[in-house]
């Protein structure tokens, strides 16, 4: 299974990698929304996680561009520290199929995602 | 579509509850989490949202129930203050499908919601709210007398209406004027929110405020009771300040400190401010606690602590408060009763005009002061010769 993920901090994306690459995902990283859609057409994940708040492009201009323009259903799962209920509500508008607010643990994340996998594996 | 919602605080259902039906969705609602589960059984729901710390039966049993004994995949969603990584790994093992954790905003929880099992088509959608569920449940004792005139209504409605988890008890204390019309007609269609508890007689703000919180602390889904001037002297977003220390902290009491300070506005009268300072030396003699503010009326406590408190009659009718800790000195000892007691700055303190209290009152409490520390006193010696009593009778 194949793993973006987008953050616009380094520290917040190594961990991840390294928990997910140890669980056996191919896991690309990326701190640039913009490059972030350019490894969306090259990478073709099974999966993305992104960040919110994010400089050039934030984490739901990435999400809307995704669904809306190039009609993607790739299950996206927020990570963000933005608790902001209308940026959440937003989220789930344009489709994102979780929205994690940091902290939380790599365990969580890695029960989410494979609770998402089996979801999407049943419907 | 059907959902049914169990958590064992009535005040983080109703909400949530009032909002789903109003985006269409069959709501039931249910405390207790045996019944909660013949619910299950009997409403065949489209979508189960279930606390996780209950007595009885917690929520990730009723997970188990469903998915390993029911062997049924209706989705269930999480709704839980408790932020343990095993709980919520636990939880996703068991099948659950999301883990929503408090606080959040109804408008998060239906979006989740609507994700997870979609929504009905509604030909009226109504507005968003913004409306947080919390992790905990608060009682708010507000003393009144003679409040007709000058009873905020207005804040205090408009307070409970945003913010879920607050349950107030305005303590109607034997008012000459209308205060309790007024009551009733600022808790009429909220009256799963607000209390009005009636004396008929004027026994003083001591005692309205204790027969309050032990009328508060019957009610079991509260985690927290306080007080708080009618006035809004200390205003309710300031209060939940103190209630965000104490649910963050195993203080048993935090206490609204008047201290004026940059980036705060307090205001005092400079007459009172004199007066304070000389009061404050005695107490702080009395308690042999460093307090710098005992009397303000902005008060939380852990529900542990209230029959301690506030099981007998005070004293005094203006410094309770120190009554208070006095109690609590007595009965855990004066390092632990320290450990407990936190003194919160407040951000706000304004001294509204009309308030009951004159400077020649306040030379009054100096008074009430020594009769505090004689009859605490001679309580400590009454208990000492009691134990000493007991120890001869053995």
């Amino acid at each position: 299974m194949r793993v973006l993920a987008i953050d616009d901090e380094q520290l917040v994306l190594l961990p991840l990698q390294k928990k997910l690459e140890e669980l056996g995902y191919k896991v690309c990283i990326t701190i640039d929304a913009i490059k972030g859609i350019e490894l969306y057409d090259t990478f073709k994940p099974d999966l993305i996680i992104v960040d919110i708040n994010m400089p050039k492009l934030s984490g739901i201009e990435f999400i809307k561009h995704l669904r809306t323009i190039k009609k993607s259903s790739t299950p996206i799962m927020v990570f963000s520290g933005n608790t902001s209920a209308d940026i959440i509500t937003e989220g789930f508008k344009f489709g994102i199929n979780d929205y994690m607010i940091k902290p939380l643990s790599l365990n969580e994340i890695y029960a989410r995602i494979k609770r998402l996998n089996i979801y999407f594996q049943t419907y | 579509m059907k959902i049914l919602a169990i958590d064992d605080q009535q005040l983080v259902l109703l909400p949530l509850q009032k909002r789903l039906a109003q985006l269409g969705y069959e709501v039931k609602i249910e405390t207790n989490s045996l019944k909660g589960i013949e619910l299950f059984n009997s409403f065949d729901p489209d979508l189960v949202i279930v606390d996780v710390n209950m007595p009885i039966v917690s929520g990730l049993e009723i997970v188990k129930y469903i998915r390993e004994i029911k062997k049924n995949q209706t989705p269930i969603m999480v709704l839980s203050g408790n932020t343990n990584d095993n709980t919520i790994t636990e939880g996703f093992e068991l099948g659950i499908d999301d883990y929503m954790k408090k606080p959040l905003s109804l408008n998060e929880i239906c979006a989740r919601v609507k994700r997870l099992i979609g929504a009905p088509e509604l030909e009226d959608a109504t507005e968003n709210s913004d409306v947080m569920i919390q992790e905990r449940c608060v009682g708010v004792v507000i003393p009144c007398y003679n409040e007709e005139e000058r009873l905020l209504s207005k804040e205090f409605t408009a307070y409970i209406d945003k913010n879920s988890g607050y349950h107030l008890c305005f303590v109607n204390d034997g008012s000459k004027d209308e205060t309790l019309k007024v009551l009733f007609a600022l808790q009429k269609g909220r009256e799963d929110f607000i209390t009005v508890y009636d004396c008929e007689k004027n026994g003083g703000k001591a005692e309205a405020v204790r027969l309050g919180m032990l009328h508060m602390a019957k009610k079991e889904d509260l985690d927290y009771i306080g007080f708080l001037d009618a006035d809004l002297s200390t205003d309710l977003a300031d209060f939940d300040d103190l209630v965000k220390t104490i649910e963050n902290s195993d203080f048993k009491i935090v206490s609204g400190s008047r201290i004026a300070r940059m980036g705060a506005n307090i205001t005092k009268e400079s007459a009172r401010k004199i007066i304070s300072l000389t009061i404050n030396f005695i107490i702080r003699k009395i308690l042999s606690m460093d307090f710098k503010d005992t009397q303000c009326g902005a008060k939380i406590f852990h529900k542990d602590v209230i029959e301690i408190a506030f099981n007998k009659t005070f004293v005094t009718q203006w410094i309770f408060d120190v009554e208070i800790f006095k109690r609590m000195t007595h009965h855990f000892g004066l390092k632990s009763a320290k450990a407990m007691l936190c003194e919160q700055p407040l951000k706000r303190w304004i001294h509204a005009d009309g308030s009951k209290l004159s400077m020649k009152d306040s030379i009054k409490i100096i008074g009430q002061l020594g009769q505090i520390a004689w009859v605490y006193r001679s309580k400590k010696s009454k208990n000492k010769a009691a134990a000493a009593t007991e120890l001869n009778l053995a």
